[in-house]
């Protein structure tokens, strides 16, 4: 098809230069306004159509990297990041990022509760489910499936962090838990 | 040299608008300027459908200032490129494969050029040695076409090495023996004979070396007599690496990586409990196993720090090799003397390695943990993983197995701080 | 130092700026709206180039040519009309290409030989084209009748679509 096209181009143009030099042939082929204003226009449109399309197509180039840069390790924690990307979107049901990251935790809190408090591992979280390991209401909740949220502590928690709750509630929970492994009580 | 085929880049989409707007503008105000600028819109589309990327043939020589330099030191690379092909290339893109464990500190390893057939290109860029040995991956061409509508990407491999050897000191004065004379390797007995620990004087025979000749005797009284030490077992050490993928983790991009760390650390272990008498061996858990039985010498003593240096299991990036923890668990056992005490140096940043040390130490090998910290709590997440760590550690004390948390101070005053602890 | 800059390499800039400048200068000279507008491509292209932004050059190009083709329709002599559509899309081509040399290879990189070449290569086949063109043009000197024109465009506008 392109092939014919491209053929046809091409004879058009030959002869209409044929024709400029030798314009008593001008005779031969129809040419009224209208039409050529026609085809004016349609050359219009396809113009404005070429210039469109050139936005959908992406340029492609080869991606060459980094081979300046050392490798660099990444650092401990960061595999949990899109973890924690994922628990902050999802919604009461399809918890499992958020049963992930409050298993990790409650793992750390309850070896620390065990340890500050010397009893068993089962009694630490007995005590984690209760939410009687720690004066903080956010780190309570946040590790226990029956303690409730304080209404207050709840709108603290929007006013300081309208667009992150669940990272910040998660933060401080963490840092609840730091405070008690490195001094093993609270506050 | 491996070929991928051409694409195209769509570097001239578009230029066809200019041909059909000269048209529709010209046409019907009977402009010959716009005609002639449409006939310039058809021409460069012409020139961007014709012509493909060159299929280039390409030759590669890297040449380094320094092929077994010191760590630290800068290694100049000079690259030539030449076309050995009948084609001319009129955008060729090049860019070297430096290895992943050296970074560029001077220049740039790139070059945009064009080459007739038979000339050459040449640049060169400066790198820091790190310890290892690093090979060059192969160097990308990215060839284009005179208009860049087509592009392809081609790659020649050079292979070059460069050696990076660090010394390992004579000795070291890590303080070791805390470590290992308490676990049954090292047993004082009575006998007298060569081992370490003076016991008493007798008659200098003949034949008796030379160094142990009681010489502040022999410059008092002018007598001659030979010292004999009271016998200790030297002890069996095997130090093991941990060099799986999940032990490559640093708190930062400027600090080395736990691996780097434990490498460094075996090294000085070595010296330590070779200049004490004690047999010492090395070995890997990760890809890329690595084994050296435990044994003495100086010649042992070299193919330690060669091993050191560049074995690809401790390498300062992480191997790609598949691993196989359990088959590899089971090969360690078979090669482990039975006697044998084990120095694990282990970032412990995964539950699986605290594992393993658990069923060594189970096995009947005493083990100790050295293990260099690589967490940082900046972020509640990075805080987590080193609370997790922390969690690990405490645990694996709790089970009876010696551990070393090594953080910012250096290796040797944790080690004092942490014999002192034990002997109490 | 470590990692690259990906941004146009200095040459690349001053390529294209030259191309732009040259491209404003030849339309303004006769028609001084028609300069104007060009001269709005002109920074439109050169901040394309500061952000290495594609559109932005596409867009800078487009507006040039424009301000040429404006030139055109009021009647302009034509080789002035050539020269500003030409330096339009030349200074347009050097820069997409400076950009993508950007992407690739790196500010710091030396990279002007294979700009050179491209651009050089670019401008041979527009000038080819020009002369091409304005050869005809003054071979069949008069006013041209309707049918030959027709056919001209009939035939340029399939060619076009074939080639694309």
């Amino acid at each position: 098809m392109r092939r014919r096209l491209a053929a046809f181009g091409a004879v058009a143009v030959l002869v209409g230069l044929f024709v400029s030099f030798r314009q008593e042939f001008a005779g031969l082929i129809p040419a009224t306004w209208v039409f050529v204003l026609l085809i004016a226009v349609a050359a219009g449109v396809q113009s404005v159509t070429t210039a469109l399309s050139r936005r959908r197509t992406p340029i492609r180039e080869t991606d060459t990297g980094d081979p300046e840069r050392r490798y660099e390790a990444p650092t401990p924690g960061d595999d949990l990041r899109e973890t924690l990307r994922y628990a902050r979107r999802s919604s009461r049901r399809g918890d499992r990022p958020r049963e992930q990251l409050r298993e990790r935790i409650a793992t750390v809190a309850a070896a620390a509760v065990a340890d500050a408090e010397d009893c068993s591992e089962s009694a630490a979280r007995e005590r984690l489910r209760t939410g009687e390991w720690t004066d903080d209401p956010v780190a309570a909740w946040f590790l226990s499936d029956e303690v409730r949220l304080p209404p207050a502590e709840r709108a603290r928690l929007l006013a300081t962090a309208p667009f992150s709750q669940y990272e910040a509630a998660f933060a401080r929970t963490v840092r609840v838990v730091d405070d008690l492994v490195s001094h093993g009580g609270d506050g | 040299m491996s070929y991928v085929d051409a694409v195209d880049t769509e570097h001239w989409a578009g230029i066809g608008a200019l041909a059909f707007a000269a048209f529709a503008l010209g046409l019907p105000f009977q402009r010959p300027s716009l005609f002639l600028v449409a006939l310039v819109g058809v021409g460069f589309a012409a020139y961007a459908r014709f012509g493909d990327a060159p299929a280039a043939d390409l030759t590669v020589e890297r040449e380094l200032s320094e092929s077994s330099p010191s760590p630290d030191a800068e290694v100049t690379v000079t690259v030539t490129v030449e076309n050995a092909g009948s084609a001319t290339i009129p955008d060729l893109r090049l860019i070297d494969g430096v290895p992943p464990g050296l970074s560029v500190s001077d220049g740039a390893a790139r070059l945009g050029t064009a080459l007739r057939p038979g000339k050459r290109a040449t640049f060169s860029y400066t790198v820091t040695a790190t310890r290892g040995s690093h090979e060059w991956e192969p160097l990308t061409a990215v060839v284009r076409n005179a208009s860049g509508s087509r592009e392809r990407v081609v790659e020649v491999d050079a292979g070059t090495t460069m050696r990076c050897l660090p010394t390992l000191e004579a000795s070291s004065d890590l303080p070791l023996r805390g470590l290992t004379t308490p676990y049954s390797g090292r047993v004082a007995t009575d006998v007298a004979g060569s081992g370490l620990e003076f016991h008493s004087t007798r008659e200098y025979r003949r034949g008796d070396p030379l160094s142990r000749v009681d010489w502040n005797r022999y410059a008092r009284s002018g007598e001659l007599s030979t010292v004999s030490f009271r016998e200790e077992r030297a002890a069996t050490v095997v130090l093991l690496v941990d060099s799986r993928e999940a032990a490559y983790r640093a708190p930062d991009e400027d600090t080395p990586n736990a691996v780097e760390r434990s490498v460094e650390a075996a090294g000085e272990a070595f010296s330590a409990l070779l200049s004490t008498g004690d047999r010492v061996g090395i070995a890997s858990y990760g890809p890329e196993a690595c084994w050296l039985a435990p044994a003495t010498g100086e010649q042992h003593r070299a193919t330690a720090r060669r091993l050191l240096a560049d074995h690809p299991s401790f390498s300062v990036s992480p191997s790609e090799e598949p691993f196989y923890p359990s088959i590899a668990l089971r090969r360690l056992r078979r090669r482990l003397p039975a006697d044998a005490q084990i120095v694990l140096f282990s970032p412990a940043t995964d539950d699986y390695i605290a594992t393993v040390a658990e069923r060594l130490n189970a096995y009947g090998h005493q083990l100790t943990l050295i293990s260099p910290d690589p967490t940082t709590d900046d972020t509640a997440t990075r805080r987590l993983a080193r609370l997790e760590r922390d969690t690990r550690l405490r645990r694996l004390r709790s089970h009876g197995i010696r551990v070393i948390d090594w953080g910012e101070r250096p290796l040797a005053v944790e080690l004092a701080r942490a014999t002192r602890r034990w002997s109490r | 130092m470590s990692e690259i800059t990906r941004e146009p390499s200095r040459f690349g800039v001053a390529v294209a700026a030259g191309f732009a400048l040259l491209s404003v200068a030849a339309t303004a000279v006769v028609v001084p709206t028609g300069g104007a507008v060009s001269g709005l491509g002109l920074v439109v292209l050169l901040a394309g180039l500061a952000v290495a932004s594609r559109r932005l050059i596409t867009n800078g190009g487009g507006v040039l040519v424009l301000g040429a083709l404006y030139a055109g329709y009021t009647g302009a002599p034509p080789l002035l009309v050539l020269v500003g559509a030409l330096t339009g899309v030349l200074a347009w081509d050097a820069a997409s290409n400076a950009v993508s040399v950007g992407e690739q290879l790196g500010k710091e990189t030396d990279t002007m030989r294979g700009e050179i070449v491209h651009v050089v290569s670019s401008v041979l086949v527009g000038s080819l084209a020009v002369a091409a063109g304005y050869a005809v043009y003054l071979a069949a000197a008069g006013g041209q009748p309707i049918a030959s024109v027709f056919l001209l465009v009939v035939g340029a506008v399939a060619l076009v679509n074939a080639l694309r």
